[in-house]
């Protein structure tokens, strides 16, 4: 059902994608929100939210996302029209008009940035994406998974300068993409998998902008802590909460595997109610949790983190020494779990899932 | 990968091991051997390699603590004793990994590849070193001409550590002395469960390894048990072949006996035939020798005499070193010459009892015939007639001390009833049995005294004859003097208040 999404929902939506997106820096997420609702107060009414089947199916959609690469967006702050330009040049290079924004990744500021975008440019806000969730490559989407082009890719720095490239691979995309980034200032604004509504409708992830608004309405009830939990499971199939305190933090501390964006660090935690050692693993985002030495999440899995007194999310800075956090993990969507899903979004973890997760051998 | 190794400690191969590049950051205390070195490039594969094994990571494999965290819960998951990988430093959170899962964390400054191949060869070397001290220990075993001296060959190998013969629980034989806190290594020597091995204490001695058969065992210090293993493997046929020796030994001892037993009819189904004629010939004694016939009698021994014979025979020999025992088929016999007073006889025959026989089922009797004037055959008749009557466990039964309640236990009062009920059913069916058999038994006790039955009974002769006569019609005939006995023995075994309810009296005759 299309409809208008007023202030509220925003603000949901904005504690939904920093749910499941545990990164360092939720504040991108915030300010993106503070605009839109500074917007929204502006004109007298939110961006319209419409589901895929509501669009022509031939209608032409775009994905709205920033790719960085060094430079967090927060050290050098968009002037605004960054996407407009991008959506600009991408509708010349098409010679269609685009009838739909969705974000790149449904989670942490790319799903603020599309909100924010569809209530400039009056777009629909396309209720879909091609994550999920977030990866941190620009390749690894459901629609990248069904064999669709990532381009062509219109990007806008933060200079003003802009770029359009004509590139097919999703894998080719991600490398030119970031090498752009780089050069155009540290990141890029950029409108990327152009395709149509049925094709998003097929192989995106579909309704992924309501899910972030429940979870959003959930988290920022005033619900206890477990009835949250109760509600999350219900709506995510929370596989485990694990209360620990942060013990050990380690940052930076091995050389990143090529072709990833760099940040590795380990973060260690002692489990509050069994002495477990649990040990996270961060790269950008948190890809793998191992309980006392067994891994019992990795990407795809959505591994994040809330403050236990109110279940607020929390970010990878809440990772102190002496911080008590509750650790959720839920499955991504299904695309991922699939032969090609997981070895497009696996590439460090295939070499230490083995058959054995537990249970000692005899 | 991992053929069976002899047992290497793992503390010795890191000794050996020029330790200069190896950093340990959690040793478990408990004593670990190994059997192989992995060298794994990819993690994985730690999944494959197999229990006692070192594992060490390629230096492109451990970029990070997590790869460490779950290098050691698989390590843990396949039993492996140690992970090593290159210099690093760790969590205080991997090492306490390490301790909870109880697998040695170390790292080399040498180069991993380096590092295993030294390892390799060290363990190699320890193998043969340990492979030599057991060729060197089977070749004294082999030499050994008696069971103590093969335990006493093993002990001093393990460092006089307690080694022992033991059959069903029953400590045969045993050597060194006991450490503290030992392991136990166990070899079975029947051929099935061949073998097992146990922890102290998780098996009791008379628990499950009570149902084997002869057994080799050693408690040895925690380090030693994989060697002990060994050790007690190379000396199983010797041990084996010992007892065998030795049951055939007293096979050939006891030959002269043999056809004792054939002719006395010491057996299951005759011990009791009187019939049999006395055989003079058959005594090998000079006559006049003072002797005593010893029967040691087991119930359902002949399907537990494999375990139960090396005890039997090692215990009699222990006490009577230069006679003979044989086997007949419910037990064992031996002529016991009365060199000694016989009250020493029935010491000794009563510490044998108390050795640990009891608890096999076995029951000892035994005749004397000071005079060594008796057949030998009757004297062995006696002797089973009282190994019978002992209770396992119990006191040496004598002969000569039967006396009537001994007696009624050939004939218990259940049995009288039922050997009654056939006999004479109408007697049993009788409303007045109780006081028609009192009153039988009463007369053939006086000797067939009417008059002093009736005294005895306290009622007027003409009862007694009244009663006599009504046994007569239900088929108690006394005019037979050849029934008399078993009659008597019959009626006087029964116990009157347990007579069927039916048969109780209704009115005085």
């Amino acid at each position: 059902m299309i409809r208008r999404l007023n202030a509220a929902d925003v603000g949901h939506l904005c504690t939904g994608a920093m749910f499941v997106a545990c990164t360092i820096d939720h504040e991108s997420s915030k300010q993106y929100r503070d605009m839109t609702l500074a917007l929204i107060e502006l004109k007298g009414g939110g961006p319209v939210l419409a589901p895929v089947g509501s669009l022509d199916p031939a209608a032409m959609t775009t994905s709205i996302g920033f790719v960085n690469q060094g430079l967090m967006f927060s050290e050098m702050i968009p002037v605004g029209d960054e996407f407009e330009t991008a959506i600009a040049l991408l509708q010349e290079r098409l010679g269609v008009p685009l009838q739909g924004v969705f974000p790149l990744a449904a989670a942490s500021v790319n799903a603020m940035v599309a909100v924010s975008v569809a209530l400039r440019t009056g777009l629909p806000l396309v209720d879909a994406d091609p994550m999920g969730r977030v990866f941190p490559l620009v390749s690894q989407t459901t629609l990248a998974l069904a064999g669709l082009s990532a381009g062509p890719i219109a990007l806008t720095g933060p200079t003003g300068e802009t770029a359009v490239v004509d590139v097919f691979a999703p894998a080719r995309a991600e490398r030119i993409v970031r090498a752009l980034a780089s050069e155009l200032g540290g990141w890029a604004a950029t409108a990327s998998y152009p395709v149509t509504a049925a094709q998003l409708g097929a192989h995106g992830v579909v309704g992924s902008i309501t899910r972030l608004i429940e979870i959003g309405q959930i988290l920022d009830s005033s619900l206890h802590t477990q009835q949250k939990y109760v509600r999350l499971t219900s709506l995510l199939g929370i596989r485990k909460v694990i209360r620990a305190r942060v013990t050990d933090v380690e940052g930076l501390s091995r050389p990143s595997v090529p072709g990833l964006p760099d940040r590795p660090s380990s973060a260690t935690l002692v489990d509050e109610a069994q002495g477990r050692i649990v040990r996270l693993e961060i790269q950008n985002e948190i890809l793998m949790m191992i309980v006392d030495g067994a891994i019992q999440a990795v990407m795809p899995d959505v591994i994040t983190m809330v403050r236990p007194e109110d279940a607020s999310v929390a970010g990878l800075d809440d990772l102190w020494v002496g911080n008590k956090l509750d650790l959720i993990t839920f499955p991504a969507a299904a695309q991922w779990y699939t032969a090609a899903g997981r070895a497009l979004v696996e590439p460090m973890a295939m070499n230490v899932v083995g058959p054995a997760r537990g249970g000692r051998a005899r | 990968m991992s053929a069976m190794r002899r047992g290497v400690s793992m503390r010795d191969l890191l000794v050996a091991h020029d330790s200069a590049g190896l950093t340990g950051h959690h040793i478990p205390s408990s004593a670990q051997s190994v059997r192989d070195i992995a060298l794994i490039t990819r993690v994985e594969q730690i999944l494959e390699v197999g229990p006692d094994s070192i594992v060490l990571l390629a230096e492109e494999l451990a970029l990070g603590g997590w790869v460490v965290s779950v290098a050691l819960r698989y390590a843990w998951e396949r039993r492996a004793v140690a992970l090593i990988v290159s210099e690093q430093s760790f969590s205080e959170s991997v090492i306490e990994l390490a301790r909870r899962f109880g697998v040695a964390l170390l790292t080399t400054s040498d180069g991993i590849d380096r590092t295993a191949l030294t390892l390799a060869r060290e363990l190699g070397a320890l193998e043969a070193g340990i492979l030599s001290r057991l060729d060197a220990l089977h070749s004294r075993v082999l030499r050994a001409a008696s069971i103590p001296e093969v335990l006493s060959e093993i002990s001093q190998e393990l460092g006089d550590a307690v080694v022992q013969l033991v059959v069903d629980g029953i400590v045969l034989e045993s050597h060194g002395t006991r450490p503290a806190e030992p392991v136990v290594a166990r070899l079975v020597l029947s051929p099935r469960d061949r073998g097992h091995r146990g922890q102290e204490g998780q098996h009791g001695q008379h628990g499950q390894h009570g149902q084997h058969g002869p057994e080799l065992v050693a408690a040895v210090a925690p380090v030693q048990q994989a060697f002990a293993d060994q050790a007690l493997a190379r000396a199983g046929m010797t041990v084996r072949a010992l007892l065998l020796q030795q049951e055939l030994d007293d096979l050939v001892g006891a030959a002269p006996l043999l056809s004792f037993a054939a002719l006395s009819g010491l057996r299951e189904d005759g011990a009791f035939d009187d019939s049999r004629s006395e055989q003079p010939a058959l005594r090998r004694l000079p006559s006049g020798t003072s002797v005593a016939a010893v029967v040691l009698r087991v119930a359902d021994v002949d399907q537990r005499s494999a375990r139960i014979a090396p005890v039997v025979t090692s215990r009699w020999r222990e006490t009577f070193p230069r006679v003979p025992l044989a086997r007949l088929q419910s037990g064992w016999f031996a002529l016991v010459p009365l060199a000694e007073p016989a009250a020493e006889l029935d010491d000794a025959l009563q510490r044998l009892a108390d050795s640990g026989l009891g608890d096999l089922g076995a029951a000892v009797g035994v005749a004397h015939d000071p005079h060594g004037t008796e057949q030998v055959t009757s004297l062995l008749r006696r002797a089973g007639l009282a190994a019978r009557l002992a209770e396992p466990g119990g006191p040496v039964l004598d002969f000569r001390r039967f006396g009537p309640p001994l007696l009624r236990r050939l004939l218990p009062a259940e049995d009288a009833l039922d050997l009654a009920l056939t006999t004479y059913p109408a007697l049993l069916a009788d409303p007045q049995a109780s006081e028609i058999i009192a009153t039988v038994v009463s007369y053939l006790d006086c000797a067939g005294s009417v008059t002093a039955a009736a005294e005895h009974l306290g009622v007027h002769r003409n009862t007694v004859q009244l009663r006599l006569r009504h046994a007569a019609t239900l088929g108690v005939t006394l005019s037979h003097p050849e029934r008399l006995l078993s009659t008597h023995l019959l009626l006087s075994a029964l116990d009157l208040r347990a007579l069927p309810v039916a048969t109780r009296p209704t009115a005085e005759l």
